[in-house]
């Protein structure tokens, strides 16, 4: 008696060969999971698109006036940057002579005094940029948070931050691919 | 000559595994740089937002704005390089079925051609 059982599962014929999914389902897939985690999650995703949006809309901020332009410069050209280069030069000097007269474990008197030196120098240099950067507060403040030069700011602080992200991982994959055939 | 292919394929298998945990291993390793420029950023900002001295309500808009933004940025950007990853993983796994498929077409053909003949059972 012969009888037509049905093919297995697997596929005809190959049964041991996993079949994949045709592009157009995993397109259909991606869809479905995409939506599904937006439904989930409203917060984060909201927190997406306002992102997107700011990126799209605010843009590189808006344009400083004739009027504020000049109030910025004059601020911004009060800056004493001759007296920061000096106070950062004598605390580079001091620094120096300090770690040359010092000892492994030990500070002897003339040490002691140029690390006094070097304290005061540093003072000195914290005072100065302190004042710079009140006064370039003073000059930001005359521009405003959504001028193109607060935005500009903002942005060149997250760049700072994504390269430093990527120079991390790539180091990171770099000693990985070295040291997994090491065994290490 | 069996013992030969079954080692040939042993390094292949080998070689793809060690390509895949590669691949796994830099996309952790973006995942996580990506989420350390994210927090880096987040700690930034706000001393920006202070120098410039706005009153708090702007304050607290344009944090929340460009802490939104930078997300979105870094979010999508992990999206398209994981994206771009399992697009690569998928089309060289279609590829491979592929190929198996033609093979085992090719072997399957074999005992069929032989039964054409007559009392071939």
């Amino acid at each position: 008696m012969n009888v037509n059982r049905p093919p297995p599962p697997g596929g005809a014929g190959s049964g041991q060969l996993a079949r994949l999914l045709d592009p157009a389902d995993v397109g259909q897939l991606v869809v479905n999971g995409a939506r599904a985690f937006a439904r989930r999650h409203k917060f984060i995703t909201g927190g997406h698109v306002l992102g997107l949006l700011v990126l799209v809309f605010v843009g590189s901020g808006t344009r400083l006036t004739l009027q504020q332009q000049r109030q910025h410069h004059e601020i911004m050209d009060t800056i004493d940057l001759q007296a920061e280069f000096d106070a950062s030069q004598k605390h580079w000097a001091a620094r120096n002579a300090c770690q040359a007269t010092k000892g492994w474990f030990s500070c002897d008197g003339v040490c002691q005094r140029n690390k006094q030196r070097m304290e005061q120098a540093e003072m000195v240099l914290t005072d100065v940029r302190k004042e710079g950067q009140a006064r370039m507060s003073d000059a930001k403040s005359i521009a405003g948070l959504t001028s193109e030069v607060g935005v500009e700011e903002m942005k060149d602080s997250f760049w700072q931050c994504f390269t430093a992200g990527k120079q991390l991982a790539n180091r990171q994959s770099m000693w990985d691919m070295f040291s997994w055939p090491c065994g290490v | 000559m069996a013992m030969r292919s079954l080692g040939q394929r042993h390094r292949d298998e080998s070689t793809a595994d060690y390509v895949i945990k590669m691949l796994i291993n830099v996309l952790i390793n973006f995942s996580m740089g990506m989420v350390m420029c994210l927090v880096m950023f987040a700690f930034g900002l706000w001393s920006i937002v202070k120098s410039c001295q706005p009153n708090p309500l702007v304050a607290v808009l344009a944090f929340v704005g460009a802490a939104c933004a930078a997300f979105a940025f870094v979010a999508s950007h992990l999206m398209a390089l994981f994206g771009a990853a399992a697009g690569g993983v998928y089309g060289l796994a279609k590829l491979a079925e592929n190929q198996a498929r033609l093979q085992n077409g090719g072997q399957g053909q074999q005992p069929r051609m032989q039964c054409q003949r007559p009392h071939c059972d």
